[in-house]
């Protein structure tokens, strides 16, 4: 079968390299005289190898398979955001958009604080302030800020708890939320060795992330109350009238 | 590696590919693109033979860094991205050791006789195309000020070119009937294509770069009532000195114009043949100044949608020296005409014989379509 | 349209129309021979931007010679080098500065200019047509041979018309802008002592073949003569050490004869030659022989007298025409002086029809309405200015100013016609009405250009000014003769 194809092939590359022909204008040209070269093994077709090779596709047919690509594609957007939604609305209510942080129970009692000042961001809002006071049964001297984040698409509103005085207890505490941010991924910037708190999200993954990392750790009594009181921190970073008692 | 080893390895691998039948439908609206690569395209620098032993001693210092692989025998310079990826998805054939069969290496005579196709240089004043489109009547346009020898010998061709002119708007046609009677005959007929043109009010662009030109000429080739070929001049290719960083470019620019020209065309894409012309190779040795001097055999692609692509054809003559035509060249073992001739026929629809005899003058032309398109 | 008289169509087929307020001769063939003498300093505008414009001489600074263009060709490399350095990381500035420092050592658009005012207002219009031929024909097209370009045109091709053939082609052969264009600055042979001392470092060193192959086939015998690759190689070999790439005053090495006559020793090939059956020792002087040589070719002489009749008589030109010539070339061994002057005379009897390049057609309708069209040195303030002056005729497809193929522009009218070109023509006469300051009325062009009354009238039909001066411009009578 093979010889047979070569042989046909041989045939006709000889005659494709056709002999001389006379010139018949001013100009001359030398055409070479082909034959003469004994090619015994004809045209060859080199295929692509089959690891590289794609199938052939018409035009309609690629755009088909881009459109199916796409469709798969927000399929599985689709999924996975109801998935978020799913997990983000047993701690946050969805409204306008936003998810926000349903529980305040304003247990936060902090002494006489520095005024918050503005942060330097490139791309957020925020402010920071030094948070001193009781939070559960644990004193806490802290770091705090809130940070806007986005403008136009996705907008998150975080806080950060930097701890300044750390305790045994409190690095227990934050080794078991770097565990769970590890586990579940954050979406936002924040610094190792901090503990962080979304309050409110126009982005469900966003959310789903802080859920996931709010049920890793509810055995920790600490970021329990943390979570439950987080707004009325933000609130004071923010420069909000605290209506909490001040504790002397 | 000696030349009968290289072909060994490819002994077993004839892919028979399945054919489509979207490919075979008879689609009387089918395109035809020359992409003409002014200067003579290093063949062996574009589209690589790299299982060649010889290729290193010969021309170490032209070989890029890195390659783009198509199999164990063949790669892309990485300058042919867009190409890579059509050779893939396998709507580009590779073709080498190939040429017109001409082999004195000047540009003039060389240009001349792959556009005019005759006996001898200089002996035809109408080109391949434009002999083929006369066959059938269909009209064509060049994608330059001037109307180059490929499309000539239809009557029905003609050019884009964006006018840069400062003090000066655009013709209207009123004002070109009236200066009709003062021309002279063979003006009068291009003014009434003009006529056409400002009447249709195509202008589009101003820019007039290759890629620019291969999409406008994307654009007007999909049109229903379009012209059914087109050339684009690309010009750079005579790289006599430091051969590595301007062959690189100019490859980018001809790998552009063939992505810009397919996106342009659409689903015309799948009834378009386009292909690469150049008068000559190049030597397989380096010269004295990092590039490469006037040769014979070279490389040619030809894509499309219809194009059984996906592959490298050739009857691979070797670069040992005894191999090479005059001890310095790259032999061609496969007339260009013949995949000219393919492509005429695929286009135009007309019998190989017909296309051999009147357009190519030569009735022994042989046949290579089956191995071009599905 | 009836003919124009055979006078003014043949000022247009061998030379260009004489501005307006100077008459059409009534003896062309003697008033075109004449001008083969022609020596006088090109007079015109120094400034483009006026009405009322002063005639003044092309200041000779803008002429320096060429070892002064080929040591600022130097310099200008220098200077490169060290504002690349010096503004590494400052793109636009950088850009700026080379600009700048370009400009001041690099003439281009100067000659550019003075090339386009020899078209405008020269008083020569016979002897630039015939320039323009030969620039043609000894086609110069880089971006590095423009250093050069315009001495190039005066001091090698205008001042060769006279004399003979191998002299031109000689001095076309050594000027640096044909050693740059044709990679000659690269042809070192590898016997040489530059090329075993640079094979010893492992340097890459060889022939360039490039200007040996074109000075057989383009410029003298061309391939009807059936030389071999050989022949081609032992020309290249002729041709190893003329030209460089800039003249250094301090490189002791190069030992160059002069800058008009680079040959460089030392690249040199040490060996003898035979190119077409002929042997050529060592040394400079071969390339003369060679030259010489060529030049004496019978396939020499039928080349270049038949593309002279091609390009001033016919498409086809009748054997009559080329065997006139070709007689005239025998009995004066290829005197271009006697060559011209039967072409001249030729022109008048068997002139047929040609279709003008564009740049003649433009300079034609320039002259024709006295405008003033095209930037003078004065106009040339920055290398951005300059870059302006070319674009007219690159918008043409016929400046002489950009790069190209080494065959040249075509001489064949066919090669002229096409949508685009005549797009070209109809914006170009727009241009020139609305942009240079024509004061001239339509019906004193007419009257110059000696259109028959029944157009005329035709012609102030048009109703605005610019379209009565595009019916006056874009049609048979000025774009063909």
């Amino acid at each position: 079968m093979k010889l047979a194809y070569l042989a046909v092939v041989t045939a006709m590359l000889a005659g494709c390299q056709s002999a001389p022909q006379k010139p018949n204008g001013t100009g001359s040209v030398e055409r070479i005289n082909i034959e003469s070269q004994t090619y015994q093994e004809g045209m060859h077709r080199y295929p692509v190898d089959a690891e590289f090779l794609k199938p052939k596709l018409s035009i309609a047919q690629q755009q088909l398979a881009k459109r199916e690509a796409e469709k798969e594609r927000n399929r599985k957007r689709n999924l996975e955001m109801a998935e978020d939604v799913q997990l983000a609305s047993k701690f946050y209510a969805e409204k306008d958009g936003w998810f926000t942080w349903v529980t305040d129970q304003k247990q936060f009692i902090a002494a006489p604080n520095l005024k918050s000042k503005p942060m330097r961001l490139l791309m957020a809002d925020g402010r920071e302030q030094i948070v001193k006071g009781q939070l559960g049964n644990r004193q806490i001297e802290a770091r705090a800020k809130v940070i806007h984040f986005g403008v136009l698409t996705d907008r998150s509103v975080m806080l950060i708890i930097a701890p300044i005085n750390s305790t045994p207890g409190s690095e227990t505490s934050i080794s078991i939320f770097n565990d769970a941010v590890a586990a579940c991924g954050t979406a936002l910037p924040y610094a190792f060795g901090d503990i962080h708190f979304i309050s409110k999200t126009t982005n469900p993954a966003v959310a789903a992330k802080q859920a996931c990392i709010v049920e890793k750790t509810q055995h920790d009594r600490f970021l329990r109350v943390f979570y439950n009181n987080a707004l009325s921190i933000e609130q004071q970073v923010e420069g909000a009238e605290l209506e909490l008692g001040l504790s002397s | 590696m000696k030349r009968r080893d290289f072909l060994k390895l490819s002994g077993g691998s004839l892919a028979l590919a399945s054919v489509p039948t979207w490919a075979r439908s008879n689609n009387p609206n089918r395109r035809l693109v020359v992409f003409f690569l002014e200067g003579g395209l290093d063949g062996l620098s574009a589209l690589i033979p790299k299982a060649e032993g010889a290729l290193e001693s010969h021309r170490e210092s032209l070989l890029p860094t890195s390659l783009l692989d198509l199999n164990s025998h063949w790669a892309l310079d990485p300058s042919l991205r867009n190409t890579h990826k059509l050779m893939l998805s396998q709507d580009i054939l590779g073709v080498h050791a190939t040429n017109f069969p001409y082999t004195k290496r000047s540009h003039f005579e060389g240009q001349n006789f792959i556009q005019g196709a005759g006996k001898a240089p200089f002996t035809e004043s109408t080109g391949w195309i434009g002999r083929g489109l006369d066959l059938v009547n269909y009209g064509g346009r060049a994608m330059s000020l001037d109307t180059p020898l490929l499309l000539r010998g239809t009557t029905s061709i003609d050019n884009y070119y964006p006018a840069h002119v400062k003090g000066a708007y655009n013709p209207s046609s009123d004002l070109l009937k009236r200066i009709h009677s003062g021309l002279s005959e063979q003006w009068q007929t291009t003014n009434e294509k003009l006529i056409a043109r400002v009447t249709k009010n195509t202008y589009q662009s101003n820019d007039r770069s290759p890629n620019a030109l291969a999409r406008e000429a994307g654009k007007a080739l999909s049109q229903k009532d379009g012209p059914i070929a087109a050339m684009i001049r690309l010009g750079g290719y005579d790289t006599h000195a430091g051969q590595g960083s301007r062959l690189g470019s100019k490859l980018t620019e001809l790998d552009l114009c063939i992505s810009s020209l397919k996106d342009s065309l659409g689903e015309a894409w799948d009834n378009t043949t386009f292909i690469t012309l150049t008068e000559f190779g190049r030597t397989v040795k380096v010269n004295g100044s990092s590039g490469s001097d006037h040769g014979y055999g070279t490389c040619m692609f030809i894509g499309g949608g219809a194009v059984n692509g996906g592959a490298v054809l050739a009857d691979w003559p070797g670069l040992a020296k005894s191999d090479l035509f005059e001890r310095r060249d790259l032999m061609a073992t496969l007339d260009s005409r013949s995949l000219c001739a393919a492509a005429l026929e695929h286009t135009l629809g007309l019998e190989h014989d017909e296309i051999a005899e009147r357009v190519f003058f030569e009735p022994n032309l042989k046949r290579v379509t089956d191995r071009i398109y599905l | 349209m009836s003919a124009k008289s055979p006078e003014l169509n043949y000022t247009m087929r061998v030379g260009l129309i004489p501005r307006l307020g100077n008459s059409i001769p009534n003896d062309p063939v003697n008033w075109a021979i004449d001008q083969l003498s022609y020596n006088k300093p090109l007079k015109s505008p120094a400034a483009n931007r006026s009405t009322d414009p002063v005639y003044e001489e092309w200041p000779a600074h803008l002429d320096p010679g060429l070892k002064e263009r080929l040591i600022n060709v130097w310099r200008w490399d220098e200077a490169r080098e060290s504002l690349r350095k010096q503004h590494a990381n400052e793109e636009r500035l950088l850009r700026q500065k080379l600009d700048e420092a370009q400009f001041k050592y690099d003439l281009r658009w100067f000659d550019a200019a003075k090339f386009n005012h020899y078209g405008a207002y020269g008083e020569d219009p016979v002897r630039q047509r015939l320039g323009h031929f030969w620039f043609n024909h000894f086609t110069i097209g880089s971006y590095d041979s423009f250093y050069t370009a315009g001495d190039f045109y005066e001091h090698r091709i205008l001042k060769n018309l006279n004399g003979s053939f191998a002299d031109l082609l000689y001095e076309a052969t050594t000027h640096y802008s044909m050693l740059r264009y044709l990679d000659n600055v690269d042809n070192v042979s590898p016997n040489s002592e530059q090329g075993r001392h640079r094979r010893q470092k492992g340097k890459q060193v060889g022939l360039n073949d490039n200007l040996a192959r074109e000075i057989m086939e383009l410029h003298s015998c061309s391939p009807a003569q059936g030389y071999t690759e050989e022949d081609i190689h032992n020309a290249a070999r002729i041709l190893a050490g003329w030209g460089d790439y800039a003249f250094n005053p301090r490189w002791a090495y190069q030992d160059w004869k002069s800058a008009d006559y680079p040959y460089i020793r030392k690249r040199a090939d040490t060996g003898t030659k035979v190119v077409m059956g002929k042997k050529y020792g060592r040394g400079s002087s071969a390339l003369k022989e060679f030259t010489n040589d060529l030049a004496a070719l019978d396939k020499t002489r039928e080349y270049i007298c038949h593309k002279l009749a091609l390009h001033f008589i016919s498409d086809n030109p009748s054997k009559k025409v080329t065997q006139a010539l070709e007689s005239s070339w025998k009995n004066s061994n290829g005197n271009l002086l006697a060559v011209h002057t039967t072409l001249l005379e030729l022109a008048w009897s068997e002139g047929e029809n040609k279709v003008l390049w564009p740049s003649h057609w433009l300079f034609n309708i320039v002259r024709a309405a006295d405008a003033h069209y095209f930037d003078s040195h004065q106009d040339i303030t920055s290398w951005q200015m300059g870059r302006e002056v070319v674009k007219p005729m690159r918008e043409l497809g016929n400046s002489f100013w950009e790069e190209r193929q080494p065959n040249g522009f075509p001489l064949k009218s066919r090669e002229w016609i096409s949508l685009e070109h005549l797009d070209r023509r109809v914006r170009f006469a727009q241009s020139v009405w609305n942009r240079a300051f024509v004061t001239a009325k339509p019906e004193e062009i007419m009257d110059h250009l000696q259109v028959p009354l029944s157009y005329q009238s035709k012609v102030m039909e048009f109703g605005q000014g610019h379209e009565q001066f595009i019916a006056l411009t874009v049609n048979r009578w000025m774009m063909e003769v």
